[in-house]
């Protein structure tokens, strides 16, 4: 039995065997180095480039990774700022819409209520012209009546068998009280178409909402004594005094200094109309059939939608 | 430690033929050794050895001397053995025993009985696994360090160790068996 140093001992004095003679020169033949020497020194040394070539590969792997991440990125945020500011043009041109739409909207109020306005002014001539006719009526009828009382008074004592002149002047009296009655009635439904004017105009100037009280409307009423009823005489002597002292228009801020005093010394919602649409809104629901102003003589009222209507006629005596 | 054969490496990276056959005359009769042994014949070794120094010329810019020069020829060597073996796959490919090749084989064994075992031992060898051959080749009869035969098989040097004691402990048993073939001193 070996040891194994013994073996190991075999193993060692193994001979060599000794190769073909021709083998050297063979293999110095066939020599074929990478790049043979030229003398010169000069020329690229490819075996760095051959070592560091898988490194410089992975180099250039991870930089065109760089680069093409880089891109994305800018690409991503050119975008997504892009996309930012066409979310803000979208915005932009729906608010111009919906302004746009409210102003036509509000274009369409306006020219309806400018042909509202329109329609009453003209209403309102009418009335004037008419109220006009029956001032000069009753003019006339007082003259007439003035007369018939001189001669009446110039005339020698009557006889018994004459007819009694209060039967005559009974009826004259008569007509003449009907004719101013109804003058001042008429006169009357003026004032509240003024009235009635005055308020859609104050709207127009506050957002649709109706005036808290009469005196708020002071610049679209002028004077106070569009708010006395001709038959409330005192109101109207009232009023005739404040403002007739105001002066003539043509001393331009003089005059609506005074306009402006003589409204401050008129009670809040004085004269003859009821104040009953304060602060409603134009546009609010039934609004054309809300009486916003009563006469509290003639029970004459005026609407929201601006019209007037006349209360049924008393009967002489009745309340 | 330098190895002295480095600087001819560097000559002829850089197209030295001079110095490429300066490292032919050291080393090729040690790599013809080693491939005969393997092959055990001699034109397939001669074959080998041209193949083994052709590729070694293609490798010489890859080299980075983190081993020896010779660890490195006996690695290409080996891999060429390697890659000659799976390509022909030869069955019994050997004439001979490769000692007959050597004019006097037992010439340091003086007694008959020696010389019978000394050739048995080597016959072991071509016997052992591969992997416990080629350790044997490398670290004995080619009388490369533990650290230059693990660099030649590319492995540790603890498995070339354990391989090395394991093929002792086989051609121990091999020897202890009977009915080994006779003796190649006679032939």
């Amino acid at each position: 039995m070996k040891t194994e140093a013994e073996i190991e001992e075999i193993l060692r004095q193994a001979p060599e065997p000794a190769p073909p003679p021709q083998l050297a020169g063979e293999l110095k033949r066939t020599i074929q180095l990478p790049r043979s020497v030229n003398g010169t020194g000069v020329g690229l040394d490819l075996s760095i480039w051959r070592r560091w070539l898988p490194a410089l590969g992975y180099a250039v792997l991870i930089l065109g990774c760089v680069v093409v991440l880089a891109v994305q990125v800018q690409t991503g945020g050119e975008l997504r700022q892009r996309n930012e500011e066409l979310r803000q043009e979208l915005v932009l041109a729906n608010e111009t819409a919906d302004a746009n739409a409210a102003a036509a909207q509000r274009a369409a109020a306006d020219r309806i209520a400018l042909l509202q306005l329109r329609e009453d002014a003209a209403e309102v001539d009418r009335l004037e012209e008419k109220l006009d006719a029956l001032n000069a009526a009753i003019a006339r009828l007082s003259a007439e009546a003035a007369k018939l009382q001189a001669q009446l008074s110039a005339a020698p004592e009557p006889e018994p068998e004459i007819i009694a002149p209060h039967d005559f002047f009974g009826d004259a009296n008569s007509a003449f009280n009907q004719a101013r009655t109804k003058a001042s009635s008429i006169a009357c439904v003026n004032n509240l178409k003024q009235i009635g004017l005055a308020f859609r105009i104050w709207a127009q100037d506050n957002d649709g909402r109706f005036p808290p009280n009469f005196n708020s409307m002071s610049n679209e009423l002028a004077v106070a004594k569009t708010l006395c009823c001709p038959e409330d005489k005192a109101n109207v002597e009232r009023a005739l005094a404040l403002f007739h002292s105001a002066g003539l228009p043509s001393e331009e801020e003089g005059y609506y200094r005074s306009i402006a005093a003589a409204w401050a010394q008129w009670p809040i919602n004085g004269g003859s109309y009821e104040m009953l649409g304060a602060n409603l809104h134009e546009d609010s629901p039934g609004i054309v059939n809300k009486i916003i102003a009563r006469c509290r003589i003639h029970g004459h009222y005026g609407l929201g939608d601006g019209s007037v209507h006349q209360a049924p006629q008393r009967r002489e005596g009745q309340p | 430690m330098s190895d002295p054969a480095q600087p001819l490496i560097e000559r002829a990276r850089k197209g030295d033929r001079v110095a490429a056959g300066q490292l032919i005359d050291d080393f090729h009769a040690r790599i013809y050794a080693y491939l005969r042994r393997l092959t055990g014949d001699a034109i397939d070794a001669e074959d080998l050895t041209q193949q083994t120094f052709a590729k070694a010329w293609q490798s010489l810019e890859t080299f980075a001397g983190r081993s020896t020069v010779s660890a490195w020829l006996h690695g290409i060597a080996y891999h060429t053995f390697a890659d000659w073996l799976r390509r022909k796959r030869p069955v019994e490919s050997r004439t001979e025993d490769w000692w007959d090749a050597c004019p006097d084989p037992f010439e340091p064994f003086a007694e008959l009985a020696e010389r019978d075992t000394t050739a048995s031992v080597w016959q072991s060898v071509d016997a052992l696994p591969n992997d416990l051959r080629q350790t044997v080749h490398l670290h004995y009869f080619q009388e490369l360090t533990l650290q230059e035969t693990a660099d030649a098989l590319g492995i540790a040097v603890s498995t070339v160790k354990f391989r090395v004691k394991s093929a002792i402990g086989q051609l121990q048993k091999s020897l202890a068996e009977p009915g080994l073939k006779p003796s190649a001193v006679n032939r």
